[in-house]
């Protein structure tokens, strides 16, 4: 994924359509748009950051792993199984980025966000196990069937761009050939696959 | 930049996961591979059955009562890549060959003296590996600098071998059971302690040095909200204090200044693992 922080504008709208997408329970947020001030006034500058899990190359979410939950499919997308997870947060304070949550077991998978399930809670809520991790998936659904990510679909300045990075003739390949870009936190070693245009 | 929380502002964010039931497993774990480990040594054959107890029961509850899914802690023995299916592992081949180990020291099955030997060399080395492994769990992940380092497994060892020797030198008098060269547990005891002072300061120093994320650790630890439990807890009353009571009971080895000599090092020992895994602190995305 390629994202460029030129047309970020900060509406999060990322946020809430990966919310309705996955189904997210409370207080966990698969992707979200971070907000960096910085100068004092009145030379303020303020920088929006999008962040979701970087499946990185060389992650180390999945070395850490003891069960085997998390795994990397071909194409590089980094899942955790909720069927082998044990809960033991080893990914969770091993990911740089802090791109994972853990759903403790509480009421949030029985009461939903309204205090009683809805009929969309009721179906979103089968993906989810109490006392596992969860993450980011790169919505791979949607990329099995063709598509794009749901943020990449609905970010209304076309900021994400979703592609194959092998392939020199796709957009996101492209993009980064022409423009300088970033990774964050490339000393961790981590080779994290989302990429940003300053 | 500040330390945030979930927060959707850029900044340090503190480590919160792996708090009081991780920090208890550790120390029960080191602890326990320590006492092994002395008790082996000194021939101290009660300290390999509270050794065992724990390490097999104390440890073993404390990590599962933090999973998440406990009934599925069998799978943990899947991945040999990570540190904590090889600490597992160490703690089953620990468990099996310690259990036999003191079940022989006490006459209760009989196997052949040679064979005693050899599996009390087994458990004696696995020992170490409990000792350690945890320092490496931690160490293993970039992620947060304070533990992203090979001196934290050291750390894990000296201060289990001192807990050990602790315990040890406490268990033998409360039990009042004689053991050959006891004075040189003593020796030992006052050598773990400089050690460990050393280790700190060493270890403190190095990540000051650090990047500025390592740097912030630091300052959590002797300057900002951490400094009390950690220059108080940890190196007056776990080191230095133990130091004084070592030197005293040397002289005048009376039974209140070993209880005193148990309270202030466990203290210590304790609270160095809790404020190593809460000085965690992972650095900004974006600087």
């Amino acid at each position: 994924m390629v994202i460029d922080l030129k047309r970020c504008i900060g509406c999060q709208s990322c946020t809430v359509t990966c919310k309705q997408e996955n189904g997210t329970p409370r207080g966990i947020f698969y992707t979200k748009t971070l907000v960096k001030e910085e100068g004092k006034f009145p030379n303020v500058k303020r920088t929006f950051l999008p962040v979701l899990c970087n499946h990185c190359e060389e992650a180390v979410c999945k070395k850490v792993c003891p069960t085997g939950a998390t795994e990397q499919r071909e194409d590089g997308i980094v899942l955790v199984d909720n069927e082998k997870c044990v809960g033991c947060r080893a990914c969770y304070v091993a990911c740089p980025y802090k791109n994972r949550y853990y759903l403790p077991k509480d009421d949030r998978l029985k009461k939903g966000y309204f205090g009683k399930l809805t009929p969309f809670e009721e179906i979103k809520y089968r993906n989810f196990k109490e006392g596992t991790v969860v993450k980011c998936t790169f919505c791979h659904e949607r990329v099995d069937r063709g598509l794009d990510p749901a943020c990449v679909d609905v970010c209304p300045t076309n900021a994400r761009k979703f592609g194959d990075l092998d392939d020199p003739k796709s957009e996101v390949s492209i993009l980064l050939s022409e423009r300088n870009h970033f990774q964050l936190l490339p000393e961790m070693g981590t080779k994290p696959c989302v990429y940003y245009l300053p | 930049m500040h330390v945030t929380g979930e927060e959707f502002v850029v900044g340090f964010r503190q480590q919160s996961e792996w708090m009081w039931l991780i920090a208890t497993a550790f120390f029960l774990g080191e602890i326990g591979g320590g006492i092994f480990f002395i008790s082996y040594l000194f021939g101290f054959n009660y300290g390999l059955i509270i050794s065992l107890i724990l390490v097999l029961i104390g440890k073993t509850t404390a990590h599962l009562l933090y999973l998440g899914r406990p009934e599925r802690f069998w799978r943990m023995f899947s991945n040999f890549q990570s540190w904590i299916t090889r600490g597992l592992y160490s703690i089953l081949i620990f468990g099996v060959s310690g259990v036999i180990y003191t079940l022989a020291v006490f006459n209760l099955i009989t196997i052949s003296p040679g064979l005693t030997f050899a599996i009390g060399i087994v458990a004696g080395f696995m020992s170490i590996i409990v000792m350690i492994y945890d320092g490496f769990v931690m160490s293993y992940s970039p992620a947060i600098p304070l533990w992203n380092t090979a001196l934290l497994p050291v750390l894990c060892v000296t201060y289990s071998l001192l807990g050990g020797a602790t315990l040890t030198l406490f268990l033998v008098n409360q039990l009042n059971i004689s053991i050959t060269g006891l004075s040189m547990l003593e020796s030992i005891e006052m050598a773990l302690l400089i050690l460990n002072l050393i280790v700190i300061l060493v270890y403190v120093t190095t990540m000051k040095y650090g990047t500025i994320t390592a740097k912030k650790s630091v300052d959590f630890l002797v300057k900002e909200r951490y400094s009390i439990p950690f220059l108080g807890g940890v190196v007056v009353i776990g080191l230095i204090m133990t130091m004084i009571l070592v030197l005293i009971y040397t002289s005048t080895p009376l039974y209140i200044v070993l209880v005193g000599i148990a309270i202030t090092e466990l203290i210590g020992d304790y609270l160095i693992r809790i404020l190593i895994l809460k000085s965690g602190i992972y650095a900004p995305v974006l600087i």
